[in-house]
C-alpha cells in the first residue's frame, strides 16, 4: 500500500510541478535574491527558464545562470514520501511537511546564492562546496522524509502489538510474572535474550511491566 | 530491583541518529567525497563500458543499427556517453548505505542487496533505454526527461525498494505466537 501510495503521489506531484514549477522557480529566485543584495551582486531582476534562473546584476559581465533541476526533484520527492508516511496524525503530519519544505527551499536559496556568488565558467574549477551541495541536494528529501517522519522508515520492522501478551516471555512464549526478569536470566542480554527484536518490541509496548512495579 | 542500564534497548531517536550517521558516513565514502573530486574507483569506471555494451545490445535489439565504442553508443544519428552518474552507481550507494545502515540481521542485509542490486541495475538500463528512445524519437523532450522525470524515478524506486525490502524481509521476523 506504501508503495502504491509513493508511485501515485509522485505522479501526481510530478504533474502539477508541470502546471506550477515555472511559478515556483520564480517565486525561489525572488528569495534568492535577497541574500545576493546582501552580498553585493546588486541583482536587476530574475528570468525563468524550464531548467534554469536567470540572474542579471547591474555589475557588468556577471550575469549568471543556474540550472535549477535539484528544486522539482527535492520537493517531488520529499512531498511524495511525506503524504505516503505511515499514519501520522495530521497535525503533525502538516507541521512535519510544512517544516520539511522550508529546510528544503532553505537549502535551495543557499545553493542558488553559492552557485551565483561562486561562479566559475568551467564545471572543473567549480568550488568545492558547490559541488558537494549538488548530490547532498538528492539525497536532502530522504534525509527529511526519515528525520521528520521516522515511523516511515522505522516503523515498517515493528512487530504487531497484537502479538505479545503482558506476561508471555516474547522470546520463548511461556507464562513467567516477570517476563523481564525471565528474558534476563532465561535468554541473556544479548541478541537472543533483552536485545532480540521481540524483546525491544516487548519492551515498548509493556515497558519494564511489573519489575517496575515491584521496585 | 535494579536493572543496568545496558540491558535497557536503544531509544527509537537513537536508532534513527545511528542509522544516520552510518548512513552518512557511507554515503560519503562511497559517493559523495569521489563525485566532488571526480575521482570514482576502479571498479565504477568499468561500470561505465559495461553499462555502455548493454545499452547498445537492447538498442540493436529493438531494430537500431549500433556501435559501441568504450562508453559511447551511437545509434542512427544520435550518440549517448555513459559516464560514471549513468551506470545506477549514485542509486547502487544509496541503496548499500540504507541497507548497511538500517537496524537488520547481517543475513537480511545481504538478501537485500542480493534482490537489490540487480534490480537497480536493470531499473537504470531502462532508464537509459527509455532516453535513448526519447532522444531517437522526441529529442525536445531528452532534458526533461533526463534531468526532471527520471531523477525523480529513480530516487523513488530506490526508497520503494528499502521500503519493500524493510516491510517483506526485515519485518517478517519470527516471534512466538501466543493465545489469548
Amino acid at each position: 500500500m506504501f508503495l502504491l501510495k509513493i508511485f501515485a503521489f509522485s505522479f501526481c506531484f510530478f504533474l502539477l510541478w508541470l502546471l506550477v514549477g515555472e511559478y515556483t522557480l520564480w517565486a525561489l529566485g525572488k528569495v534568492v535574491l535577497v541574500p545576493l543584495t546582501v552580498f553585493g551582486y546588486q541583482p536587476t531582476g530574475i528570468e525563468v527558464e524550464a531548467k534554469a534562473i536567470h540572474f542579471f546584476s547591474a555589475i557588468t559581465g556577471r550575469n549568471r545562470v543556474c540550472d535549477v533541476e535539484l528544486t522539482p526533484v527535492g520537493i517531488i520527492v520529499f512531498l511524495s514520501l511525506a503524504f505516503a508516511a505511515a499514519p501520522v496524525p495530521l497535525k503533525r503530519r502538516v507541521r512535519s511537511t510544512l517544516l520539511g519544505l522550508l529546510f528544503l527551499l532553505s537549502f535551495h536559496v543557499v545553493y542558488l546564492s553559492l552557485r551565483v556568488l561562486l561562479f566559475s565558467p568551467s564545471p572543473s574549477s567549480q568550488a568545492l562546496l558547490i559541488r558537494f551541495l549538488a548530490p547532498a541536494g538528492i539525497l536532502l528529501p530522504v534525509v527529511l522524509w526519515v528525520i521528520l517522519f521516522p515511523t516511515g522508515l522505522f516503523g515498517f520492522g515493528k512487530i504487531p502489538a497484537t502479538r505479545f501478551r503482558h506476561n508471555v516471555c516474547p522470546v520463548c512464549g511461556t507464562r513467567k510474572d516477570d517476563v523481564v526478569s525471565h528474558i534476563v536470566q532465561g535468554h541473556g542480554k544479548g541478541k537472543k535474550g533483552l536485545r532480540s527484536r521481540a524483546s525491544r518490541r516487548y519492551l515498548e509496548i509493556y515497558g519494564e511491566g511489573r519489575s517496575e512495579k515491584s521496585k | 530491583m535494579a536493572r543496568d542500564r545496558k540491558s535497557k534497548p536503544p531509544s527509537r531517536r537513537k536508532q534513527v541518529a545511528r542509522f544516520l550517521i552510518v548512513f552518512f558516513g557511507l554515503w560519503a565514502a562511497l559517493w559523495a567525497v569521489p563525485y566532488v573530486l571526480r575521482t570514482f574507483p576502479p571498479g565504477v569506471q568499468n561500470l561505465c563500458p559495461i553499462t555502455a555494451s548493454w545499452l547498445g545490445g537492447i538498442l540493436s535489439l529493438l531494430g537500431f543499427k549500433v556501435s559501441v565504442d568504450g562508453v559511447l553508443v551511437s545509434y542512427g544519428s544520435h550518440g549517448l556517453s555513459i559516464i560514471a552518474e549513468c551506470t545506477g552507481y549514485t542509486a547502487l550507494v544509496l541503496f548499500f548505505s540504507v541497507v548497511v545502515a538500517y537496524p537488520s540481521p547481517i543475513s537480511k542485509k545481504l538478501i537485500g542487496l542480493a534482490i537489490g542490486f540487480p534490480l537497480i541495475l536493470a531499473f537504470n538500463l531502462l532508464r537509459l533505454v527509455i532516453m535513448a528512445l526519447v532522444l531517437a524519437y522526441k529529442p525536445q523532450y531528452f532534458d526533461f526527461a533526463h534531468l526532471y522525470f527520471w531523477q525523480v524515478a529513480l530516487i523513488i524506486f530506490v526508497v520503494a525498494l528499502v521500503v519493500f525490502w524493510i516491510e517483506k524481509l526485515v519485518g517478517r521476523e519470527k516471534t512466538v505466537s501466543v493465545s489469548s
